[in-house]
């Protein structure tokens, strides 16, 4: 099996921890305005579950693309990722519209997990540049 | 008459669904054309790849959002919007 690349796996475990977080405070809520039942949980591992997928593949994409030495290859390939991956969100959503065993809110709210983890993405970046900084100067002092 | 109030309301949502989905067409392209000047900027500065390729990822994923959003728009008004449409209609007569 091929290894996989060291900037996929940081990045898609970023997302996968991010979206975990997000579900436990979104099941949190449903929990509190009294709405929670457990479709809301089959909804929200569906939604979920396609949202760090399709993050996982756009990543492959990138990397497939950015090994590319013609710029127009590049671009059809990342084309081609996109409209496949729609398609696959298309079906996931659908199907979390169409199965009673799911609720269709929490299908679609949790698609939208890894843009709100990329939002915190500028402060979990300071705080390690800080820590590096850190470390570097203790360095220097030693 | 009813069935054809029901039948314009399905009708547009379908067609409310398909206008959505144009919005989709936007983030491939953009992605693209992020993607071509990153292999540029690999091919010109190879020791930066590790850098640019997590920038990409982040920046695709940013511009993916609106594809999402229309594909959210477009699962409401097919499975969600025809029926809350129709119950209004019917309580209304």
């Amino acid at each position: 099996m091929k290894k996989m690349n060291s900037v996929v796996k940081k990045e898609t475990l970023y997302i996968a921890l991010w979206t975990l977080i997000l579900s436990v405070i979104m099941q949190c809520v449903f929990l509190i305005i009294g709405k929670w039942d457990w479709r809301v949980m089959t909804g929200n591992l569906l939604g979920a579950g396609a949202a760090v997928l399709n993050f996982y593949l756009m990543c492959l994409g990138v990397l497939a693309a950015v090994k590319k030495e013609d710029e127009k290859d590049a671009k059809s390939i990342i084309r081609m990722s996109q409209s496949l991956r729609t398609f696959m969100l298309l079906a996931f959503a659908a199907a979390g519209a169409v199965f009673t065993c799911f609720n269709t809110w929490t299908v679609l709210i949790s698609l939208f997990f890894p843009r709100i983890a990329i939002l915190f993405r500028p402060q979990f970046d300071k705080k390690q540049d800080k820590k590096h900084e850190n470390e570097a100067g203790e360095n220097a002092d030693e | 008459m009813l069935e054809l109030a029901i039948g314009i309301i399905l009708g547009c949502c379908a067609l409310g669904a398909g206008i959505a989905m144009i919005a989709g067409i936007g983030p491939g392209i953009g992605e693209g054309n992020a993607v071509a000047k990153a292999c540029e900027a690999i091919g010109r500065q190879p020791e930066s790849k590790s850098a640019v390729t997590s920038t990409m990822i982040m920046g695709c994923a940013i511009a993916e959002t609106t594809g999402l959003y229309a594909l959210v728009i477009a699962i409401l008004l097919i499975f969600v919007a025809p029926g809350i449409m129709v119950d209004v209609l019917v309580s209304a007569i």
